[in-house]
């Protein structure tokens, strides 16, 4: 009948449930409906709340830069804000290659990279500024860490990065960084 | 530490040590390793406290799923929730001070093909849904490859 419910509780997220309904009145019983299935799900608003808040994107223009040093230059100069990107594979030599560039909250700066790109042979590449994100970048082959953030290291995003046959630790965290957020990683 | 698989490594798969504290890890997935494996918290300079695990899956390490670095040390507020562990080869959950385990499970998280290194879950993956209501705000609303988290799941991968 229009306007009659029924609330069904104790089901489990997840799983599917097959409901149907009969009717009953003084002539007798109905036959049953079609089947309906439903799977309940968790309210999808109560998932991420007590995680902590993601770096802004990062606003700014993309640099495109393509040696070692230009990355060091462009890390040195660029705006904050700004998008590095890396367009050709770079090979550390066993050296490690620190980055201190500090950013802002407002304006987080990301180095990420092209496809195809491998940066390999790097003793590690160790993370000493704030607010830097890095996405994308495929780190290989280093002689010590994929990448390290270190001490003095705070608010950096590590997303979406494929960290692979590093000889001691895909990503280190060391010696009490602040607001690291690790995501998406393949290691 | 979110979305994130981890295989193969040298040593541990995630170290949380020492002094590694406040740390929010959930919905990763850690499988094989060549000495140890596995996720590893706690002291060694130093106590490591107030680490939350949520929603682990621990698979075929040498060692642990969850190891504690000194299971006597006084680390203090560690809590792992809703997890897996599976085929490690001292056990899944190590137990010892400061670490206490809550709905954490022996079960096959049933991968669509471990040997591919394709970490997704099989229909009927006790890792669906694993993750209990009161956990919920710790579950990421998409997974690894950006799916949309639909069921409260264990791992990187929604199902």
């Amino acid at each position: 009948m229009a306007g009659t419910s029924k609330v069904v509780t104790g089901l489990t997220n997840g799983t599917s449930y097959s409901f149907r309904v009969g009717a009953h009145n003084s002539s007798g019983y109905s036959a049953w409906s079609s089947a309906v299935n439903s799977t309940p799900t968790a309210p999808s608003g109560q998932f991420g709340a007590l995680l902590p808040a993601r770096l802004i994107e990062s606003p700014g223009s993309v640099v495109n830069v393509s040696t070692l040093s230009a990355l060091t230059s462009a890390l040195s100069s660029a705006s904050n804000g700004s998008i590095i990107n890396i367009t050709s594979s770079l090979n550390g030599g066993g050296v490690a290659y620190t980055i201190t560039r500090n950013a802002t909250s407002a304006a987080p700066i990301m180095i990420t990279s092209s496809p195809g790109v491998l940066l390999t042979n790097f003793a590690m590449i160790e993370v000493r500024g704030s607010y830097l994100r890095f996405r994308g970048l495929d780190v290989g082959f280093g002689t010590i860490d994929g990448i390290k953030i270190n001490v003095s290291a705070n608010n950096i995003e590590v997303d979406h990065c494929l960290i692979h046959n590093a000889a001691l630790n895909g990503i280190n965290i060391q010696d009490s960084p602040a607001n690291i957020q690790i995501w998406n990683n393949r290691v | 530490m979110a979305n994130n698989v981890f295989y193969d490594n040298q040593a541990y798969g995630i170290q949380l040590y020492p002094q590694a504290n406040d740390v929010i890890c959930v919905c990763n997935t850690v499988d094989g390793g060549v000495t140890r494996g596995g996720t590893v918290v706690g002291s060694e300079s130093g106590l490591t406290d107030n680490v939350t695990i949520v929603g682990m899956i621990g698979t075929n390490a040498p060692w642990y799923c969850i190891d504690l670095y000194d299971p006597a040390s006084g680390d203090a507020g560690n809590n792992t929730y809703d997890s897996l562990g599976f085929g490690n080869g001292s056990g899944d959950f190590r137990a010892g001070t400061g670490m206490t385990y809550t709905n954490c499970t022996h079960a096959d998280p049933l991968y669509v093909n471990r040997a591919a290194k394709n970490f997704t879950l099989q229909s009927g993956s006790p890792a669906i849904n694993k993750i209990q209501p009161a956990r919920y705000g710790y579950v990421p609303s998409t997974d690894i490859d950006g799916k949309v988290r639909v069921t409260a799941d264990a791992g990187a991968f929604a199902f």
